[in-house]
């Protein structure tokens, strides 16, 4: 079976047919499980949803844009980045955004890491102070072979770029997403699904589409592919994972499940959210390892990559449902090391075995 | 509650989706023609990769044992000999250098063994200094091919002194062993990954793959093919003639820079590119490659075949490669219009290939793609 064809082909058929009824090739449920959901509800195709309302994690998507548009800044030789700035932006104080902002991402952020972030900031302004190219054991810009990319990486090749606004993914915008708007607290059955807020539906509805804000993804998704942050990783993934429809159909049965009072698909649904999208992470993460076996001798692009990979490494760590604990997480990015100057061949296919074995990707794994 | 929802959704009845469709899965987006890609991945898999790694694998074994030969007696009959291997060896490398998925991208292959320029500072630091690991990152350019070119050719004014060298340095000798080690065992790993007795298997995975989807065999080769291409117009012909620099030529910049031999390796490396782009080995009489699946599809590129221009352009390449007289470090600046001929040609090969070929057998170049940033 060929994923992507697979699901390329079962698009084309919705979107070709419309209307297919539920249970027509005869695989019908007798629906004698539990009788309080009306279970004749349909599962939309696109999150057009009423009362839905995520313009905080919107907010929050173009803010780490914007702090991101400036840190690359500092991939010109000679651009001094400031750490403060940064941090303000961080915050969201002093006024250091092009347009106002209300939300801010550090108090999203998994807090025992907010310290670890703005600790990268004064890394990464204190790289854009050399004043000479970087190289082994130098920080500074280095550039790709080709001559097509620059990097602002540290003495040890890291680009703090890197670690900061993929971390932050995982550690604000996943964590968020799978950690916080989809666990008990949030949509469990004690959250008021009755109550309506006009434009944001009830309680539990809110915050599945909060969770879903973090996605950055349009609601007619995978149709339209105008994707960012885990959008586009995940876009990026769906030709090998098939990650595409499995997340997105995920996220449309979980909020008609929340609407509907199906509780059980409800909670199929977050299970298959945080499987989905924890696949996602993993399957990025060796996407990048195998980005720096295939550059392995262009500083510039294997530093880039692994750089990449220890972002998506950390990211597994912040989901409450994940595979790994925080320790497991920490003794891979003990794996991956932080020199990647000095890494070897056999270091980085160790590291992608394990990983590949412990996210049952194996079959895959050379493929991402 | 339930009724609220129902009528909210009550219009979306009309989009029910199965959850549970009928449809089959289709044989992928393939152009459709009559043509078996698991019979031309069969051949070029056994009659032209294997059989090349293989090469290379006993290449590098008889490199090891000229070179224990010769750091036991250091001679100047012993450098010839281990000279004219190391080209053999780097030659029958270049013949695989367009195999680079599968086992060359688990092991890094093409990096390993033949990273360049290489930097004589750091290979003098490495034998001054010991403790070195080659097989470090930072250790591309003090290791591999371009790092024997150095010690063989470039590590001493000439061939009495280098004889003179290694006679007189421990260190010398030990580097040059430990060079040699790193070859032969990355060309032994390479090749094991393709057996059907190794634990890869990856022949097998080759075969089976098929269709031309981002991850089929099909589309990993087309891709690393034009890679190949694109590495022979820049980094072998055009960095040194100075397309990456405003014209200003950058010689030392050549692939083999000290011994001089960087035409012939990169004509060599074309013959494995057209090796590949036929499915004809050196030693094998029928022939099974991308060009029959191209002429099986009818692929047309102006008034001929797209198969028959490839291949004609291949041809010329090689010519005009070999109109380059002497060695490649003085003739960019000596002979600036034979090199930029060649170059020229190169350049139409790699349109041909990644514009015109790709697109007829419908496989997207995803080399350059790292995601948008």
């Amino acid at each position: 079976m060929n994923y992507s064809s697979f699901f390329k082909y079962s698009r084309y058929a919705v979107a070709a047919a419309l209307v297919l009824t539920l249970g027509a090739c005869g695989n019908d449920d007798d629906g004698d499980d539990d009788p309080a959901p009306d279970n004749s509800y349909t599962v939309p195709e696109t999150y057009n949803f009423e009362n839905v309302k995520y313009t905080g994690q919107t907010e929050r998507l173009d803010m780490l844009a914007e702090m991101t548009t400036y840190m690359k800044t500092g991939n010109t030789q000679g651009t001094t980045l400031d750490a403060q700035i940064l941090k303000d932006k961080f915050a969201n104080v002093n006024g250091q955004f092009s347009t106002t902002y209300s939300k801010n991402l550090e108090s999203k952020t998994f807090a025992p890491d907010v310290a670890m972030f703005q600790g990268f900031m004064d890394d990464i302004a204190t790289a854009s102070q050399s004043a000479t190219p970087g190289s082994d054991g130098t920080a500074g810009v280095v550039t790709s072979i080709d001559g097509a990319k620059s990097y602002l990486l540290n003495e040890d090749g890291v680009e703090y770029t890197q670690l900061i606004e993929k971390g932050l993914m995982g550690a604000t915008f996943y964590y968020q997403a799978t950690a916080v708007y989809l666990s008990d607290d949030r949509i469990g059955d004690a959250v008021d699904n009755t109550t309506v807020v006009p434009g944001e539906g009830t309680d539990m509805e809110h915050h599945w589409d909060e969770a879903f804000g973090y996605f950055g993804v349009e609601k007619d998704f995978p149709t339209n592919t105008d994707v960012r942050f885990w959008g586009n990783y995940c876009n990026g993934r769906d030709g090998v994972l098939g990650t595409n429809s499995r997340l997105m159909d995920a996220l449309l049965k979980g909020r008609a499940a929340i609407s509907n009072n199906d509780k059980d698909a409800k909670l199929e649904a977050r299970t298959e959210v945080s499987k989905v999208w924890e696949e996602v992470v993993a399957g990025t993460a060796i996407h990048y390892i195998n980005g720096g076996l295939e550059d392995f001798n262009d500083d510039a692009l294997r530093c880039h990559q692994l750089s990449e990979a220890w972002a998506f490494i950390l990211s597994l760590k912040y989901n409450s449902n994940g595979t790994l604990s925080a320790s497991q997480v920490d003794a891979l990015l003990a794996q991956l090391g932080a020199d990647f100057y000095d890494i070897t061949v056999a270091d980085l296919n160790a590291l992608k075995d394990s990983m590949a074995a412990t996210f049952g990707l194996e079959s895959v794994k050379d493929q991402l | 509650m339930i009724g609220r929802t129902i009528t909210r959704y009550s219009w979306m009845l009309l989009l029910t989706i199965a959850v549970a469709s009928c449809v089959n899965d289709d044989d992928g987006d393939d152009p459709e023609v009559n043509f078996d890609q698991g019979a031309m991945l069969t051949t070029i898999g056994n009659n032209v990769i294997v059989p090349s790694f293989e090469t290379l694998n006993n290449e590098a074994a008889t490199l090891e044992t000229e070179v224990s030969a010769f750091v036991g007696s250091p001679t100047e009959s012993g450098l010839a000999s281990v000279r004219a291997q190391y080209i053999k060896a780097d030659k029958a490398w270049q013949r695989c250098a367009a195999f680079n998925f599968g086992p060359s991208a688990t092991f890094a292959t093409q990096s390993v063994l033949n990273t360049w320029p290489t930097n004589p500072t750091k290979i003098e630091d490495n034998i001054t200094n010991g403790g070195y690991n080659l097989q470090t990152s930072s250790n591309l350019t003090a290791s591999g091919f371009p790092a024997l070119d150095y010690l063989l050719y470039g590590s001493a004014a000439d061939e009495a002194a280098i004889v003179n060298r290694f006679s007189q340095e421990q260190a010398l000798k030990d580097y040059l062993v430990d060079v040699v080690d790193i070859i032969v065992s990355v060309s032994g790993t390479t090749y094991d990954g393709w057996l059907a007795s190794s634990s890869t298997n990856y022949l097998e995975t080759f075969v089976q793959t098929t269709g031309t989807d981002i991850g089929s065999s099909i589309g990993l080769m087309v891709n690393e093919f034009s890679k190949e291409i694109e590495l022979v117009k820049n980094a072998r012909v055009g960095i040194p003639l100075g397309k990456k620099s405003l014209n200003v030529t950058r010689p030392d910049q050549v692939e083999a820079l000290y011994s001089g031999m960087s035409v012939e390796f990169s004509v060599e490396n074309m013959k494995g590119l057209k090796a590949l782009f036929m499915g004809l080995g050196e030693t094998s009489s029928t022939a099974n490659g991308l060009f029959n699946y191209l002429e099986a599809i009818n692929a047309q590129e102006g008034d001929g075949l797209l198969s028959n221009a490839i291949r004609d352009q291949f041809d010329l390449i090689d010519t005009r490669l070999n109109d380059i007289q002497g060695n490649l470090f003085d003739a960019v600046d000596n002979d600036f219009a034979t090199v930029d001929a060649a170059y020229t040609e190169i350049q139409r090969l790699v349109v041909l290939v990644k514009t015109d070929m790709t697109s007829a057998m419908g496989v997207q170049i995803t080399y350059q793609d790292n995601d948008g940033d």
